[in-house]
């Protein structure tokens, strides 16, 4: 039932993890599948008065950059162990009825082990907007 | 409160420990900076909870060992990072000023062609400035550029 399971100080070591109905999972499920940064960003400034892109909370974020109208650069504080990671972008705009936002476009940069852009569109995709709410995260392998 | 010593613990299990104990820091800095003559200016904003463990000390690596990871993915032959352990295993930070974390932040984000000529050539292309000193709407934002001339008060500010 379990492969191995030490516990330490304040740390519990264990391979699989059971629940007394519902099965077991393995620990590397946790471990491989969580979320490894997410951001909760803001580009019109509501939460920065100055018209930059604030950021309401994160995790593993260490910057913002704010590239251009419809643009960001998410700058991570522990590098993921190579740009073959996932991320899901999402976004919420209150001055039009749908926008898109995906992970950079032509002009933006690749993303990297450390960084990533997202840039958010208009409904018909073809002009750039700023959008209230801006989400991210981030699934892979940590270096 | 007190910085745990962690000696070789992961760093993302160090910023959990950050996330956990640790209140966000909302900075006024903000950096002002030109990559490219083409492009518009970019503007650094400084997470708060990055900024939260830059003050409390003993939780972020030093900035050399980012650029050495960015070393390593320059090479052609990069497949993935083999010295993540530099984030790990080496002695943390010990507790900035806000001011000393956003030096930091500009050798670790901003792009080095930038911060090490910041002042080479017929302006500056970088500035560190209070987030009241940028414009106040988004107008134009595809224009922005840093001011050719920009006054000692300015700066002083």
């Amino acid at each position: 039932m379990y492969r191995r399971l030490s516990i330490m100080a304040g740390k519990i070591i264990a391979d699989t993890l059971e629940h007394s109905t519902a099965g077991s999972i393995a620990t590397n499920y946790v471990v491989e599948g969580s979320a490894k940064s997410w951001v909760n960003m803001d580009a019109t400034g509501t939460t920065s008065p100055a018209s930059t892109t604030g950021v309401r909370d994160s995790f593993n974020v260490a910057s913002i950059l704010d590239i251009a109208n419809g643009g960001q650069t998410v700058n991570l504080s522990n590098n993921m162990s190579n740009a073959n990671y996932a991320m899901t972008v999402n976004q919420r705009n209150t001055t039009t009825v749908r926008a898109f936002v995906n992970g950079g476009n032509s002009g933006h940069s690749d993303p990297t082990s450390s960084a990533f852009d997202v840039a958010a569109f208009n409904e018909t995709g073809n002009a750039y907007i700023d959008p209230n709410w801006i989400w991210a995260v981030v699934h892979g392998d940590l270096a | 409160m007190q910085t745990p010593e962690f000696k070789g613990t992961h760093l993302f299990d160090r910023l959990c420990w950050a996330k956990e104990n640790l209140e966000g820091v909302q900075s006024d800095y903000r950096v002002v900076f030109e990559d490219s003559v083409d492009g518009c200016a970019k503007i650094l904003v400084p997470d708060p909870n990055w900024m939260a463990a830059a003050l409390q000390g003993g939780i972020l690596p030093p900035v050399w060992v980012y650029w050495e990871l960015a070393k390593d993915e320059a090479q052609p032959d990069f497949k993935k990072h083999t010295r993540g352990y530099l984030l790990h295993n080496t002695e943390p930070m010990p507790a900035m000023t806000e001011e000393e974390a956003i030096e930091y932040l500009i050798q670790k984000d901003v792009p080095q062609h930038v911060w090490k000529t910041w002042n080479e050539g017929n302006k500056p292309k970088m500035v560190i400035c209070r987030k009241e000193q940028l414009p106040s709407t988004r107008v134009w934002r595809n224009a922005w550029k840093i001011a050719e001339h920009i006054e000692a008060t300015d700066i002083a500010a």
